[in-house]
């Protein structure tokens, strides 16, 4: 009974990476890149959109500086793998089964190197803010993540104006899926155990919540990191897929669209964030030709859901397996 | 009238909002195993007292000790660790969340497994979180709360409400606990159920009790020493027969009569 | 010596048009706490509509006027334009969520500017467009400095509304109002104020005066978009909380501020920093003084 937690967890891990890894092998060859690149760009959306439900939609916190977040991890990675890794793995010549293994293991280390950056960053201007309450957050990471931009175009060591080209291509479908799954892990129990609990209820009711003996600042600040460090992962698997990063990929409006994700999905609902995260990666490719719109529709839609329905898609609630199979109850 | 040992002790606190002085040199005794009233006029500056004691408000001067020690300059929750819990006047829970994480959320900082374990699901934190569980069934199952036990705080009746807020409190294994009005707007069978609750926090739990309120009857009835703050000051102290024939007591409440129902 | 009193000159007609936004800012967040992102915007309507206005009345029989009589034409007709846009956002947006929770008024707040962006964009227009001339730009000297009868237009319009301002908070009726709910919604509630024509009032005045500084940018700097609202709106919010939000002399010097750290920056570092500064006095007012120059500590009610 004890371990059943945990060995449940490894069974499901093990086998969703079995799934990926034979659908990156035969699916992805076989639609092609544009598909592919559609399928990537939802992975990244999703690992954004639950990471940031749990600042905004459990602990109650409103950042508005996903993006940059996210652009301190991908140019941190980008420029780990650039001038270190890439050199490094060039010396070990380029044999089919020596890449097949140092590849990825360079694509991990990058990547949390970046998300390690972007959580740095985010304790740096959590602590001081997260102390004081309500709106002050909004604005700093809204600052924080135009300073960032500023630094960042100002860097020529990672291309400044011009942006930064030659990243390695090491992002793969099967990576992308396999963080946005990690992430999706990491959201949801943290949020079913005691610290989860804690941290709702520090959304719910703050001066409750420190009476309780709650220590509300650490956990806001830990909400905040964590949701930091898994923007930097995407911010480097953007990176590494892409090729090249520019800061005008990572600017205020980056940030209101992963918002968008998280509110339109209902914040404090996973399920509703990889809805909607996966729904309006889609919708923009579906409706190619009507740009000018887009931004147009997701603020209404934003201004909409607001006022009729401000829970969102889900309303807070997660896919149960019971929904698909009317037997099968979960205790 | 200091017999026994003191839990909580202001001494000579001060507190003041801009211009406006909220307590003046207050100082206030209560014993350990006791049950006292804090009565007084509407803004007297009884919330205001408790907001101190709860690290909400740091005194301007004077001190504050719980057991000894001073907790003037201490955070909320570090004070609620030590052994204060409170309730509040316009009930504060957690709405959106269920009775039962309401009570399990409050427990939270007796559960110590680490980050990684939470995240993987592992052994140490399924043995935390069965312990929790059944920990938080026995208060809901004290506070008469258990079939409430899945349904949302914010759709529980108010006298269920006020119930849970004492049930959240107890949950974080207080020492002392502060009550806020813990009687208002029930009616008279729930307050009879209520003043019942309160007398046995002390005999059962062995709780020190601290309680501002406004209905006499239950006042009189269950505290067995009374305080009165009029204007930020405490006007008179004494036993609850003593205060009520409290000469600067009966004029604090003149024009305001104490409500008796 | 004299390019830094240049510079300062500079820097305070630029730092009067922020001071004009940021009361805007600094007075609904006083009444209601909320951060109305769509302010800036309404500061780029407010343009747009001088834009069209001034189109009209020097194209129009009005051209044989006197430019002053077509400055105030344009300027009241935009800052009227902006105060019925205030009165509509404020009516449709923020009262159907005055009792949600306060994230969603603010999520609603930037739904809201980027709806202005982007329709702006869709019915303006994307790309930049020249603001008619309402003015002849001429210089004048004084000593070592030069300054052009723009900057003192600016200079001295910002004066008079903000002495209007001070006028209507202290000396009427419903500036009292205002004042008094912004202490306390229930008390006022109580003392018989209508709040919800109060909290109208508010955005109607903030609107306006933000439509003012869109007119006053239009002749310092004439060159209009759909976004420009964006960049000036957060400056001015960055004043605010400087000055100490929720407080009207506050949001004045707070402007005035940030309108001379900029141009001293774009002076004696590079244009490139131009932005970043504000930020950085951001991070330093939260870092060192929260509640800014003026604020005082709110205490948080339990």
């Amino acid at each position: 009974m004890k371990q059943r937690g945990a060995t449940r967890t490894l069974l499901v891990a093990a086998l969703y990476l079995a799934v990926l890894l034979v659908l990156g092998s035969t699916l992805i060859p076989f639609i092609g890149p544009y598909y592919t690149q559609v399928l990537i760009f939802i992975g990244i959306n999703i690992i954004l959109a639950v990471s940031l439900n749990l600042i905004l939609g459990f602990a109650g916190q409103f950042s508005i500086g996903h993006a940059g977040f996210m652009a301190l991890g991908g140019y941190t990675s980008a420029a780990l793998s650039f001038y270190v890794l890439a050199p490094l793995l060039a010396g070990f010549g380029t044999g089919g089964l020596i890449s097949a293994i140092s590849e990825p293991a360079a694509l991990a280390v990058s990547l949390l190197v970046g998300g390690i950056a972007a959580a740095l960053a985010g304790l740096l201007v959590g602590i001081p803010t997260l102390r004081l309450r309500g709106d002050y957050l909004a604005i700093a990471t809204l600052g924080m993540g135009e300073i960032i931009r500023v630094v960042i175009l100002n860097t020529d060591f990672v291309g400044g104006a011009r942006g930064f080209t030659d990243i390695p291509r090491w992002t793969t479908f099967t990576w992308v899926f396999l963080l946005a799954g990690l992430c999706i892990l990491v959201v949801r129990n943290l949020i079913a155990s005691t610290m989860g609990r804690a941290l709702i209820a520090v959304r719910e009711d703050e001066d409750a919540a420190a009476a309780m003996g709650i220590n509300t600042t650490r956990h806001k600040v830990f909400a905040f990191v964590l949701g930091a460090f898994f923007a930097g992962v995407a911010g480097g698997l953007q990176a590494h897929y892409l090729q090249y990063l520019h800061t005008n990929s990572f600017t205020f409006l980056r940030s209101i669209e992963i918002v968008v994700f998280v509110v339109l999905g209902g914040g404090g609902s996973i399920t509703g964030s990889v809805i909607a995260a996966t729904v309006l990666t889609i919708l923009p490719e579906a409706l190619r030709g009507a740009e000018s719109w887009r931004m147009v529709i997701y603020s209404a839609l934003l201004v909409v859901m607001m006022l009729t329905r401000p829970q969102g898609l889900m309303g807070g609630r997660e896919f149960q397996w019971s929904w698909l199979l009317p037997g099968f109850k979960k205790k | 009238m200091n017999q026994s040992p003191a839990i909580l002790e202001f001494r000579n606190a001060c507190l003041a909002f801009g211009g406006l002085r909220a307590i003046q040199n207050v100082s206030l005794h209560v014993g350990r195993g006791e049950l006292v009233g804090l009565i007084g006029p509407n803004g007297a500056g009884k919330t205001t007292l408790f907001n101190m004691a709860t690290g909400v408000y740091t005194p301007d001067s004077g001190e504050i000790l719980f057991e000894g020690n001073g907790i003037g300059s201490l955070a909320p929750h570090q004070i609620n660790r030590l052994g204060i819990a409170r309730t509040f006047q316009n009930i504060r829970l957690w709405g959106q969340m269920t009775v039962l994480d309401n009570i399990r959320a409050a427990m939270h900082q007796r559960v110590s497994t680490a980050l990684w374990q939470v995240v993987a699901s592992g052994s140490a934190h399924a043995i935390d979180e069965e312990r929790l569980l059944e920990e938080a069934r026995e208060f809901l199952a004290y506070l008469d709360l258990t079939r409430f036990e899945l349904e949302y705080a914010k759709n529980l009746p108010y006298g269920e409400q006020r119930r849970l807020e004492i049930a959240r409190a107890l949950a974080t294994h207080p020492k002392l606990i502060l009550l806020d009005e813990p009687a208002a707007g029930m009616n008279t069978g729930e307050k009879v159920k209520l003043m019942d609750l309160i007398r046995r926090l002390q005999s059962e739990r062995h709780l020190t009790v601290l309680l501002i309120e406004h209905d006499m009857k239950v006042v009189m009835g269950v505290c067995e020493r009374v305080a009165v703050l009029d204007h930020g000051e405490k006007i008179a102290e004494g036993r609850p027969e003593e205060i009520q024939r409290h000469p600067q007591v009966i004029e604090a409440y003149l024009g305001e009569a104490p409500a008796t129902t | 010596m004299s390019q830094f009193v240049q510079q300062l000159v500079n820097g305070l007609s630029l730092g009067a048009i922020y001071a004009l936004i940021a009361l805007g800012y600094t007075m609904v967040y006083g009444i209601l706490r909320l951060i109305n992102f769509a302010h800036g915007d309404v500061y780029m309507v407010g343009a747009f509509v001088g834009y069209y206005l001034g189109r009209l009345v020097s194209a129009g029989a009005a051209s044989s006027s006197p430019s002053v009589v077509n400055f105030f034409l344009v300027l009241g007709g935009s800052m009227a334009a902006c105060a019925l846009l205030g009165w509509v956002l404020e009516r449709s947006a923020y009262r159907p969520l005055r009792k949600a929770p306060r994230l969603n008024a603010l999520i609603t707040a930037i739904g809201i500017s980027l709806l202005l962006e982007n329709l702006g964009q869709l019915v303006f227009g994307a790309d930049p467009k020249d603001f008619p001339t309402l003015v002849e730009r001429t210089s004048l000297s004084v000593g070592i400095v030069t300054f052009s009868n723009i900057q003192l237009i600016v200079i001295v319009t910002a004066i008079v509304l903000m002495l209007g301002l001070q006028y209507i908070v202290h000396r009427t009726k419903m500036g009292t109002a205002m004042r008094a709910v912004s202490f306390s919604h229930d008390a006022s509630g109580l003392m018989g104020i209508n709040i919800h024509r109060v909290i109208s009032f508010t955005f109607v005045l903030g609107s306006a005066l933000a439509a003012a500084a869109g007119i006053l940018v239009g002749l310092y700097n004439p060159k209009i978009d759909p976004l420009m609202g964006i960049m000036p709106g957060l400056k001015a919010f960055v004043a605010a909380v400087l000055g100490g939000i929720g407080n009207i002399p506050g949001a004045i010097v707070g402007g005035l501020i940030m309108g001379v750290a900029e141009t001293l920056t774009v002076g004696y570092l590079s244009s490139t920093y131009r932005d970043a500064i504000t930020f950085v006095i951001l991070v330093a007012v939260l870092l060192f003084r929260p509640t800014g120059l003026f604020g005082t500590t709110a205490r948080a009610k339990v």
